[in-house]
């Protein structure tokens, strides 16, 4: 077993070895088109020089050109072994060479066949396309010899693959990279439709940014990948200086750092941390802007150290935004979770495309789209499931608010009902004892004294009022008679009093409830029976005290014009009414309507001792 | 033979009360007031010291009130009159008196007569006596069976209910909770002493309950 093993593995050994080799001679082959050709990388093929002494040939499959470097040529044959004429398509990944020019050797004689880059117009590009693709025509057995000539700004280093492509599988690559471009852009826009929508109702400046934010990260790829100057840009224009290019890398860069303090909620968690990114982001910034369009031309050779301290500078931002990320992951794990998975997937592809382009170390492009596009997809995607998740913290936290209101004002109609009650006991046996007794104190010295009948009547009716009111406010023969034979009273009461024919109807109803089980029912009872009275152009009333197997309910019907009709809304009166019963622990139902008249059906919860 | 007074025990806590009453007993010679109480608490045992011919009642005394006093005075002193002096005037309290074994039954603003009058009552004839402007006890029928009433809201119920609905669809129906439908059920079968649909049905036929 151990044997078989180190045989397999040996033997792959060798294969690798042989391939490498096999690579290596290729290098410095022609490159030869048969009808299987798909596409080949030009540097396996090619004959490099540079115009810098000390510049080494990479071992990447990529061209990379070091910052002291100013242009290349780059020589390469091409066989055509078919019996007909050969499309071809030479492609460069970078969209920012500032100088192109391909030429046909023949008879030893250079004759340029394209002349485009950054400082032509764009109308110099052979093919309408984001990035500079030249079509190479081959006779049938044609062999061609080219020079491929590429100047590049100095002060900046270069890195782009060129491939060589059959038309045919150009077509279908760019066919697929459509599709891709087309699901960047359709996320973003999603997701700039779907914050905008947000911020438009809860005025939060954090969707704002985010959704600007968005909008420049989709242009700044855009411009990156070259579909902004191919979509935006005229024939005439020149992106020799790619002014936009830096300016929105920079701008969403800004927006980022904004948008993260925002989502972390620095100001208040890691307010120190903010400020040193705030003092940062004006360095960082300033320093592009001079390197981009100051130092080059100045302190040439100076570039490549302030190109380090800007790296330096934004791996110290990346830093104390990971910093926060941890600090406020404590508060809220989901919402940080998603943004920190965004913030892995930006730096990825920051990190991927500075040593792509920088220091030529990596080869990040996948169907000729940057690693950095890539990871912009899934950087929009999940700061938009951060986004998501923030509007469901805050309806979350909106939810448990109002619920604390509702509990609130519970808590003070409660309240309120309590204060009432006792009021009205106090004014109740106030009106009762008090001037209860000394009217009839008055009644016995008057009649004595004057012996008149008519002041003895009088003053008997007072009493009669007294003594009314007092058992309206505070229905004392509750204490003594129960709830049961105090309703029935009442109703008996309404009965003969007013023109309301109301019947009473008791079903093994219990003589005894708890003292505040009794009041709460009677208030419940009274209130209901008022609106009655008052507004309902009743006739017919019923009301029904039942014992069940488990609960009482008591009901009271009439056939009345309902609330709707109504042009009082019985707002507190029905708000007390629910009080009450909820504070025994029962339910309180009401169903009115203007034809059906209205049902109050109060249940409580009973056991039949 | 001169007839001994008979001894009074007012319970009142109004000071003002209990000096009217003194007023109109002090030139009787048929009563004499013992004592008076103010507090609930303190009333059965100076009625087992004082041992008084009649009380005077007021219900609402602190710490225990009339009603509750009336069994338990009845109980150490079978044979004491207690007249109810109140300023309550509600036929139910006159009626729950009547029955806890009370004599008679007075409002405060009662005249001098009326209180006079009731004493005599109470110790003449056995019968409860009611004071002026008192509310006259209705006259209920002890053995009458009450008729069951069923109502509107009921009878709508009922009507679905024979049709084989259930109770969400009733709901639905009418417009109202599942908990309103539901309690009106429970009252109606345990109104009409049935339980179950089947048993409504035959009862609805045979009572002709819906018309």
């Amino acid at each position: 077993m151990k044997k078989n093993s180190f045989h397999r593995g040996f033997t792959l050994l060798l294969i690798f070895g042989l391939s490498a080799l096999l690579k290596i001679e290729s290098q410095i082959d022609t490159l030869f088109i048969d009808s299987n050709f798909q596409q080949a990388n030009l540097k396996q093929f090619s004959l490099i020089k540079n115009s810098a002494q000390n510049s080494h040939t990479n071992e990447t499959e990529f061209f990379y050109f070091g910052f002291e470097n100013t242009y290349n040529t780059i020589d390469f044959t091409i066989k055509n072994k078919l019996q007909k004429n050969s499309n071809l398509i030479l492609q460069f990944t970078y969209v920012y060479i500032q100088e192109i020019v391909l030429s046909k050797i023949v008879n030893n004689q250079i004759i340029p066949v394209y002349k485009t880059g950054t400082a032509y117009n764009l109308k110099t590009k052979p093919k309408a396309h984001r990035l500079f693709s030249l079509p190479i025509k081959l006779q049938p057995n044609e062999t061609a010899s080219f020079q491929l000539k590429l100047k590049k700004e100095k002060g900046k280093p270069l890195a782009t693959s060129a491939i060589i492509k059959s038309e045919k599988n150009f077509e279908n690559e760019n066919f697929k990279q459509q599709l891709l471009i087309g699901a960047y852009f359709g996320i973003s826009i999603l997701s700039v439709v779907f914050s905008l929508f947000i911020f438009y109702f809860l005025k939060q400046s954090v969707y704002l940014i985010y959704a600007i934010y968005v909008v420049f990260l989709g242009l700044f790829i855009s411009s990156y990948i070259g579909v902004f100057s191919q979509v935006f840009l005229s024939e005439n224009h020149k992106v020799d200086k790619y002014l936009h290019y830096v300016l929105f890398s920079e701008i969403s860069l800004i927006l980022f750092a904004v948008f993260s303090q925002k989502i972390l909620e620095a100001k208040a968690y890691t307010p120190k941390l903010k400020k040193g990114i705030e003092v940062l982001l004006v360095v960082i910034i300033i320093l592009r802007l001079l390197l981009h369009f100051f130092f080059t031309e100045v302190f040439e050779n100076a570039v490549s150290i302030f190109m380090k301290i800007w790296y330096a500078i934004f791996i110290v931002l990346i830093g104390i935004i990971i910093v926060q990320i941890i600090m406020y992951y404590r508060k809220n794990n989901a919402r940080t979770s998603f943004f920190a998975l965004a913030y892995i997937f930006m730096i990825l592809g920051t990190a991927a495309s500075i040593l792509y382009h920088s220091f030529g170390i990596l080869n990040t492009y996948f169907y000729d789209l940057p690693m950095l596009f890539y990871t912009s997809i899934l950087e929009v995607l999940f700061l938009t499931f951060t986004v998501i998740f923030m509007v469901k913290d805050i309806y979350d936290d909106r939810n448990t608010l109002s619920k604390a209101i509702v509990i609130q004002e519970k808590k003070n109609l409660t309240a309120f009902i309590k204060g009432e009650d006792k009021e009205r006991l106090r004014i109740g046996k106030e009106l009762h004892d008090n001037i209860g007794s000394q009217l009839s104190y008055l009644k016995r010295v008057v009649s004595d004294k004057f012996k008149d009948k008519n002041v003895e009547k009088t003053i008997d009716n007072i009493c009669d009022d007294v003594r009314a009111l007092s058992h309206e406010i505070s229905p004392s023969s509750l204490k003594f008679v129960g709830f049961k034979n105090t309703v029935k009273e009442l109703a008996n009461n309404i009965s003969e009093q007013t023109s309301l024919n109301l019947d009473f109807n008791s079903h093994n109803f219990p003589e005894n409830l708890p003292e505040d089980v009794s009041t709460q029912l009677y208030r419940v009872v009274q209130e209901g029976l008022n609106n009655i009275l008052k507004h309902s152009k009743a006739t017919q009333v019923d009301i029904q005290l039942m014992l069940l197997e488990d609960s009482l309910s008591i009901s009271i019907e009439d056939d009345g014009i309902g609330f709707e009709s109504r042009k009082d809304k019985p707002g507190l009166g029905l708000k007390n009414m629910q009080s009450r019963v909820q504070q025994i622990g029962g339910n309180l139902s009401i169903d009115s309507s203007a034809t059906q008249g209205t049902l109050i059906l109060i249940t409580i919860p009973y056991k039949t001792t | 033979m001169e007839r001994q007074p008979k001894q009074i025990l007012i319970c009142e806590d109004h000071q003002i009360v209990v000096d009217g009453l003194l007023s109109i007993f002090e030139n009787q010679s048929d009563y004499q007031v013992k004592g008076f109480i103010s507090d609930g608490n303190e009333v059965i045992t100076e009625v087992k010291k004082q041992m008084p011919d009649v009380i005077l009642l007021d219900l609402n005394l602190p710490n225990k009130n009339g009603i509750d006093l009336l069994t338990a005075i009845k109980k150490v002193h079978a044979n004491v009159k207690v007249i109810i002096l109140t300023m309550y005037n509600n036929q139910s309290i006159v009626k729950k008196a009547k029955q806890l074994g009370a004599d008679g039954f007075l409002l405060k603003n009662c005249s001098s007569d009326d209180l006079l009058n009731a004493l005599d009552n109470v110790f003449e004839n056995r019968t409860f006596y009611i004071g002026k402007g008192v509310k006259q006890l209705v006259v209920e029928n002890d053995g009458f069976v009450q008729k069951i009433k069923i109502t509107r809201r009921e009878k709508e119920i009922i009507r679905e209910l024979i049709k084989g609905h259930n109770v969400p669809k009733i709901a639905e129906t009418l417009f109202i909770s599942a908990h309103t439908v539901e309690t009106h059920k429970k009252n109606i079968f345990k109104k009409l002493d049935i339980h179950n649909s089947i048993d409504l049905v035959k009862l609805v036929n045979e009572k002709k309950l819906l018309s």
